[in-house]
């Protein structure tokens, strides 16, 4: 079903909906296209080799103008690996709504963004410090245009409602007014207290984690971001398939929460939210602690659906070779070394917004689609 | 490409300071260098006026109205950023007006002809016809600025130095000269390090191979 | 700015002058009112190049400083009107004596390379940090695992999840030219938060709560 393109530069129809995700090992990106020239861009992340947002990079190679068709930056949440690049993007995108979490709004994640860190702190931190910044300056130039603020979203918030030339929704199912409230609690927590070392923040679970349901045309998708379950049904994924307001349509298309890691599964999302043998897309997280998905994650993504697609290999991959000198003194130094990020692998699904026409898949850069699992 | 022989960086504040705080022990005491370093560190002078300590990777000179640190391992460079950004933190109500961040990188090369090469090109012997007898770049400076930095003025010197031996060498200098708030000028202090320190660093290297590149192999 | 009283200033430059000569008879060490003045190993690279009103000071060669010394210009050096420039020019010149016999100066650390991490898991006699590659950037990071044997003891309580450290790769050098490769990890000292700089955040937060202030929004 999935065959390489080499047209990766040509723009979608009109009429067609457009998923694309990145991912280069750590770190993810989702760019869509809902129609009519509409584009939202969800969380962001770097390209290594050029240092700036894939969703910049990608939206520019179909030359689509940013400054005007960019309606919307959705950022689900604050970790490092989501949000890299989004303020260059949120500058080159000057008509676009920033959304955030709502726990975002809180004054305890305000106050870790107005620590001043002596050697700048953690990245996903400043991200957010120079995101404000930005609106602050549009504020100021009087950019309260409909559309130009920053918006927050929380359960059953809609983000985008569009009837015509077609039907559009963007809803977000979370984070659940329970789930703010433990979110804010960890950002009290991580705030230090007096005479505390100044060390990088350590993260916590992304309770904050906005969910989004996407509905164009006739066509469903379901992004997961990185929400996980706690145990507690006013939690998590448990909160959102019990939540009676939710969007009712099921997904055809599924961007697989965290990673596809066990704690981002809820069953019933799959029975209750998606078709049956949905696409599943997800990016990987590689680490030498815990490396996602696991092979069992895979097992249980591929008995669920047939089509599941990663960006990159989870594996870890040899770090750059650097000189021989520098090489042997790291390999007799350190007990084991990994590299992170490598190419930025894409995944784009098209279809056509009305009908029910198989999503056409294409693979770039080391995507790939899972087979074989035993 | 050629490999500075030696480099080092240092960071100047002017300003008005106590002398008699900038022990090895206070710097100790406040976590900013380590027990050992207090033991070994070797105390050039106790003075009312005038406080100078080396350790085995920065030395410090402070006089009333001059905070001067540096340090000559490159490997310490992230150091003595934090170094000075932590002391500024705690001695955030020091009154500061300047600030330079310096990197100087000393280069040796292995023919008279390299050597004379980069004063051919920094100073032409033309206009000297008449002036001079064999006329040979001593040492030229130049002052200007640049964009990406908030340093007001940027000083760039290259220096001969041969010591009268039959060696070839120069160094090249980079000064980036900050004026500070009058209000929260130690935060201030911080903020500029912080955000500068990498970029002035790099400057002075690809500055000195800029400028000597008619020299290198 | 504060300035000496006249009369501690004038002491204190005679008794630097006493010392500057003394320092220039013995050429390394001096005993003055019991200080003794240590040699940098590189204080012929001191950099003060401020410019301060009408007062230039710049680094000159030591060779001329010599020459200058000689011919009495430290009288001519001593135009500078505060104490730290005579004990600097007088450390300049006897280190310029001094370097005419010294070997080549070098570096006690040959950096090749060098990463900036963080801590991010301790266990097991072990811990894991991601590095950040700070002399070549576009280069991805990498997740690297320590042996914890490998922190100084003097850093051991600075070990925790969030601690940020500068891992070096190169060549130690010792006193008498001999290298050897090594790999160094030294951790970031700062001063701890403080009430003043946590007060500080909190106003920041509640400044970027007028952000939220916005019609429509939740």
């Amino acid at each position: 079903m999935a065959t390489p393109s080499p047209v990766l530069e040509a723009p979608p129809e009109a009429t067609e909906i457009e998923v694309s995700l990145f991912g280069p090992g750590v770190g993810e990106c989702v760019v869509l296209h809902l129609g009519g020239g509409f584009w939202i861009v969800v969380d962001s992340c770097l390209d290594r080799t050029t240092r700036h947002p894939v969703a910049l990079e990608y939206l520019r190679s179909l030359e689509v103008p940013v400054h005007t068709a960019l309606k919307r930056l959705i950022l689900t949440h604050w970790h490092d690996d989501h949000i890299r690049g989004a303020a260059e993007l949120l500058r080159e995108a000057t008509e676009a709504q920033l959304w955030i979490s709502g726990a975002l709004s809180s004054i305890q994640f305000r106050s870790l963004v107005g620590l001043k860190h002596p050697s700048g702190g953690p990245r996903g931190v400043q991200e957010m410090d120079e995101l404000f910044r930005i609106m602050k300056s549009r504020k100021a130039e009087g950019a309260h245009r409909a559309g130009y603020n920053l918006k927050l979203a929380n359960e059953n918030t809609p983000l985008v409602r569009l009837a015509a030339p077609h039907a559009v929704e963007v809803t977000s199912l979370s984070p659940s007014s329970e789930s703010t409230l433990l979110a804010v609690a960890e950002f009290a927590r991580l705030l230090p207290k007096d005479a505390a070392p100044v060390n990088d923040i350590r993260l916590g679970p992304n309770d904050a984690a906005v969910v989004l349901h996407v509905k164009v045309g006739e066509r469903s998708v379901l992004l997961g971001s990185d929400l996980e379950n706690r145990g507690d049904p006013r939690l998590g994924w448990r909160a959102i398939v019990d939540s009676a307001e939710r969007p009712q349509d099921r997904a055809e298309v599924f961007k697989v929460a965290h990673h596809g890691s066990q704690t981002g599964h809820e069953p019933n999302v799959w029975t209750d939210m998606l078709v049956p043998d949905p696409c599943a897309l997800l990016t990987p997280y590689r680490s030498l602690i815990t490396p996602l998905p696991t092979e069992k994650d895979i097992s249980r993504l591929a008995s669920l659906t047939s089509k599941v697609f990663l960006t990159a290999s989870p594996r870890t991959k040899e770090p750059p070779a650097r000189s021989r000198t520098v090489e042997k003194i790291v390999k007799d130094s350190v007990l084991g070394r990994t590299v992170r990020e490598s190419t930025v692998g894409h995944i784009r699904l098209r279809a056509p917004i009305y009908g029910h026409a198989d999503w056409r898949v294409e693979l770039f850069n080391g995507a790939y689609q899972i087979t074989d699992v035993a | 490409m050629m490999k500075a022989e030696i480099e080092n960086a240092s960071v100047v504040v002017l300003g008005s300071f106590n002398p008699a705080i900038f022990q090895p022990a206070w710097f100790g005491a406040q976590g900013l260098i380590t027990g050992e370093e207090v033991t070994a560190a070797k105390l050039g002078m106790v003075h009312p006026e005038i406080a100078i300590f080396s350790t085995a990777w920065f030395s410090l000179q402070v006089t009333s109205d001059r905070f001067q640190i540096e340090t000559v391992t490159p490997d310490s460079y992230p150091l003595l950023r934090d170094l000075v950004t932590g002391t500024f933190t705690i001695l955030s109500q020091t009154p500061v007006a300047r600030m330079g961040l310096n990197t100087r990188r000393h280069y040796r090369f292995d023919a008279e002809e390299k050597w004379h090469a980069v004063g051919h090109l920094l100073a032409p012997k033309e206009p000297w016809a008449g002036v001079l007898n064999a006329p040979g770049m001593r040492a030229l400076v130049m002052w200007g600025q640049r964009e990406g930095t908030a340093a007001s003025k940027i000083e760039v010197r290259v220096e001969s130095e041969s010591h009268g031996r039959p060696d070839y060498r120069i160094f090249v200098a980079t000064n980036h000269d900050y004026v500070l708030r009058g209000e929260g000028g130690t935060l201030h202090i911080c903020e500029l390090i912080t955000a500068e320190w990498d970029d002035i660093l790099a400057y002075g290297r690809t500055t000195a191979e800029s400028l000597l590149r008619v020299g290198m192999p | 700015m504060n300035r000496h009283a006249a009369a501690s200033d004038l002491n204190a430059r005679k008794a630097l002058r006493d010392a500057s000569d003394a320092v220039r008879k013995a050429g390394e060490g001096w005993n003055a009112e019991g200080v003794v003045l240590p040699f940098s190993k590189v204080s012929e690279q001191k950099q003060s190049s401020m410019v301060l009103g009408q007062r230039t000071t710049t680094e000159t060669a030591p060779t001329d400083i010599a020459r200058a010394c000689g011919d009495g210009a430290l009288q001519e050096e001593q135009q500078n009107d505060t104490v730290a420039d005579t004990l600097i020019d007088a450390a300049k010149i006897a280190s310029s004596q001094r370097s005419e016999n010294l070997p080549t100066i070098r570096a006690s650390f040959d950096l090749l390379q060098q990463w900036v991490c963080t801590v991010v898991s301790i266990g097991d006699g072990e811990f894991v940090a991601i590095a950040r590659d700070k002399m070549n950037p576009e280069c991805p990071d990498e997740e690297v695992v320590f042996d914890c044997a490998d922190v100084n003891d003097a850093d051991s309580q600075l070990l925790e999840i969030g601690a940020v450290f500068y891992w070096s790769v190169g060549y130690r050098i010792s006193e008498w030219g001999q290298k050897t490769k090594g790999s160094e990890l030294r951790f970031r000292r700062l001063p701890a938060w403080n009430k003043r700089e946590l007060a500080a955040a909190e106003k920041r937060a509640e400044e970027l709560g007028l952000l939220f202030v916005e019609d429509g929004n939740a």
